[in-house]
């Protein structure tokens, strides 16, 4: 059964059930009502029946049989009889009383007590008149109370089968009010395919915390991964282009210098072992780029390498040594902490050094090989990378397209590449739970921040 | 001074288990406690039970011992202490860790595979105290300790900078590959990844935590990869 049929069904249920509990507890309260002031009218009358009967003045005595008689509002059946009481437990009895020896002993103990038999009341009250003791019993029929009582009834079934219909419209109403941000989510997400992943269901609001704004967090979180994998594969065989040319020119580079003139024994094995490190990190690049594609981010089964941080950087600078020789690249190793530990990142090192290195690549390329200043920023919540350059900065209208593969602004367009670096960067960070921020001002330069937090790295099992 | 307590059957790769501890040492001066254990036997009268507990060594067990001596004996900075425990208890394991100043335990795989009941109470006593506990590989060579691998379970309290501080402490090797895995997965399943690792990167070691409640079911992870296992207690890191 839908979910809709299921609170409306839930709603009208719950309203009958709470509503014919009401109606049962007015019900009996009414009764209740309806027999204490019966009662009320026949203890007033007692005591009108002793006045008349302890009356010597007979004058009086009338005068209370007329105001019984025409005074008061007249009761049906109504009897009264007065039997002298004798002792303790002794009374005088009367024949046409057939009321129970529980009721008597209860008067006779208590002073008063009342009896219903159907609709007739015998209300009973003992009365001194001296050193005598009287038992006043009267009696009527109380048909106004039976039939209000009936009337009650009828109004509360017909005004319940209208409230019933009432819920079932209601329930219809707060079904739909409760499901339409489902509904809304599923119609947003039926929307998004694998030709449009970067779309992203909307949020009501930002200080919205409700359970709703929870799943649509939850459901862009996916996506988020979705698109990354979906994007890694897609451009498998472009980033393994563009990242193994690299390697691959150096190896090229190093034979080729290497077989100019004839060498000498050393100098055929230092170019041997720079053609050997290049093999091996396009080895490990291949292997890299390949375990991306198939597995995208697995957070059950990762192995990851640990490294420091500052090591990192060197790495990469060494690696970009070669690269561009004669560059000005500056890695500042500000205010190392004195605490070793908090330089180490899990992270895949060989990765995580193409990102880096693709960015500061850019940065090199982009101003002419002026220099570029890498900071790294070590803090107890944060690990930062921050990289800046004096080129030729990145028009305001080109940023919001900066990791679109294969993008290059008008600028960029006079420099060789592909567009393909920081796209890589941007998901390779993304996977290691970073953060990439771009600031720039077009001949100014460009900043760009590379941030892991600490939490995120601590919390190696949660989502990429 | 240094204090590494092996708890041994007297079987051979109690030589290795020696050979590892004067490794560890590193040159600073250490007492080697091989701590023998039997339970306490019934018996009428006193002298019943000295009768019972004085055992004698068999001839393999005594050449071992002599052979265990000789190498503590080669090492300039350690010593060898033989200690021959009847019956066990947890306090009395406190308070024996306590008083020796034990700093690390390691366990063999001999050890480990007894099936005495006071064998393995002990190995159940020891994975519950706080110190680090060394379980040796079944291969026979010294490894260096150079280079670890840290086994992350996704229910592990510590993080792997704590760790590597924790870790420090004693030891002189570096975590340089974590491996992260589901605690409902079978450890088992992402094996090849962490061969791979393991020879990429040189691995001699590997380290994973254990909580308050540890169990001995962690002996497979090292019958699966060859190499001696760290089991650091994470509460160890809040001490």
């Amino acid at each position: 059964m839908q979910i809709r049929k299921k609170i409306t069904i839930t709603y009208v249920a719950l309203s009958v059930f709470s509503t014919l509990l009401l109606c049962i507890i007015v019900f009996f309260l009414f009764r209740q009502n309806n027999s204490y002031y019966f009662l009320k009218r026949l203890q007033d009358r007692a005591k009108i029946v002793a006045s008349i009967h302890y009356q010597h003045d007979p004058v009086k005595a009338e005068y209370f049989r007329e105001f019984k008689a025409n005074g008061l509002e007249e009761m049906i059946n109504e009897k009264d009889y007065v039997l002298r009481v004798n002792g303790t437990n002794s009374f005088e009895y009367n024949t046409d009383l057939h009321l129970s020896p529980d009721f008597y002993q209860a008067v006779m103990r208590n002073g008063s007590g009342w009896e219903q038999e159907g609709q007739q009341y015998y209300y009973a009250q003992i009365f001194n008149e001296g050193r005598n003791q009287y038992m006043v019993i009267v009696t009527a029929r109380d048909r106004r109370g039976n039939t209000s009582s009936l009337y009650l009834t009828r109004i509360m079934i017909f005004s319940g089968l209208a409230f019933v219909i009432l819920a079932y419209f209601l329930g219809r109403f707060l079904a739909r009010r409760v499901i339409a941000p489902v509904a809304r989510i599923t119609k947003e997400a039926n929307r998004i395919s694998a030709s449009n992943l970067h779309n992203r269901l909307p949020l009501a609001g930002t200080e919205d915390s409700d359970e709703m704004a929870d799943l649509t967090r939850t459901f862009n979180d996916m996506l988020d991964r979705l698109e990354t994998s979906f994007e890694i594969q897609a451009n498998f065989i472009n980033n393994a282009s563009h990242e193994l040319k690299t390697p691959i020119a150096t190896i090229m580079a190093e034979s080729e210098i290497a077989l100019l003139k004839e060498r000498t024994t050393e100098e055929y094995s230092a170019s041997l072992e720079s053609i050997g490190r290049q093999a091996t990190r396009l080895s490990n690049l291949t292997e890299s780029l390949l375990k991306l594609t198939q597995t995208g981010y697995d957070g059950q089964k990762q192995v990851q390498d640990v490294t420091r941080i500052d090591e990192l950087l060197m790495d990469v600078k060494c690696d970009l040594d070669r690269l561009y020789p004669g560059n000005r690249i500056s890695i500042i190793l500000g205010m190392m902490p004195d605490d070793d530990s908090l330089l180490i990142l899990p992270c895949n090192k060989p990765l995580l050094e193409l990102a880096i290195g693709n960015i500061i690549a850019n940065g090199v390329k982009y101003s002419d090989n002026n220099e570029v200043f890498v900071n790294l920023i070590v803090e107890r919540s944060a690990i930062k990378i921050v990289i800046s350059d004096i080129g030729i900065g990145i028009p305001p209208e080109d940023i919001p397209y900066l990791y679109e593969p294969f993008f290059r602004g008008k600028k960029a367009s006079k420099y060789t590449g592909y567009g393909l670096g920081l796209p890589l960067a941007m998901k390779i960070i993304r996977m290691h739970s970073g953060e990439l921020q771009v600031q720039s001002e077009p001949d100014k330069g460009t900043v760009v921040t590379i941030t892991f937090s600490r939490a995120n790295i601590k919390n190696a099992n949660v989502r990429s | 001074m240094k204090s590494i307590l092996i708890p041994s059957v007297l079987e051979n790769d109690t030589l290795h288990a020696i050979d590892t501890a004067i490794k560890h040492a590193k040159g600073k001066s250490t007492n080697i406690v091989l701590l023998t254990l039997t339970d306490t036997p019934d018996a009428c009268s006193a002298a019943e039970y000295l009768r019972k507990t004085r055992k004698p060594l068999t001839a393999a067990q005594s050449e071992l011992l002599d052979e265990c001596a000789g190498r503590v004996a080669a090492s300039a900075n350690c010593t060898l202490e033989i200690r021959h425990q009847y019956g066990l208890t947890s306090a009395l394991l406190r308070n024996l860790l306590e008083y020796l100043g034990t700093e690390m335990v390691i366990l063999s795989p001999s050890y480990k595979a007894e099936k005495r009941k006071i064998h393995t109470y002990f190995c159940k006593l020891v994975a519950g105290c706080k110190k680090p506990i060394l379980h040796l590989g079944n291969g026979s060579e010294q490894p260096e300790f150079n280079k670890a691998l840290y086994i992350e379970r996704n229910n592990a309290q510590i993080d792997i900078r704590e760790l590597q501080q924790l870790v420090n402490k004693q030891f002189d090797l570096r975590i340089v590959t974590r491996a992260s895995v589901a605690e409902e997965h079978n450890p088992g399943g992402f094996a090849p990844f962490v061969n791979e690792a393991i020879e990429k990167n040189g691995i001699d070691l590997l380290i994973e935590t254990r909580k308050p409640k540890a169990v001995t079911r962690r002996i497979e992870v090292t019958d699966t990869y060859g190499l001696p296992l760290l089991s650091i207690h994470e509460e160890a890191a809040r001490v």
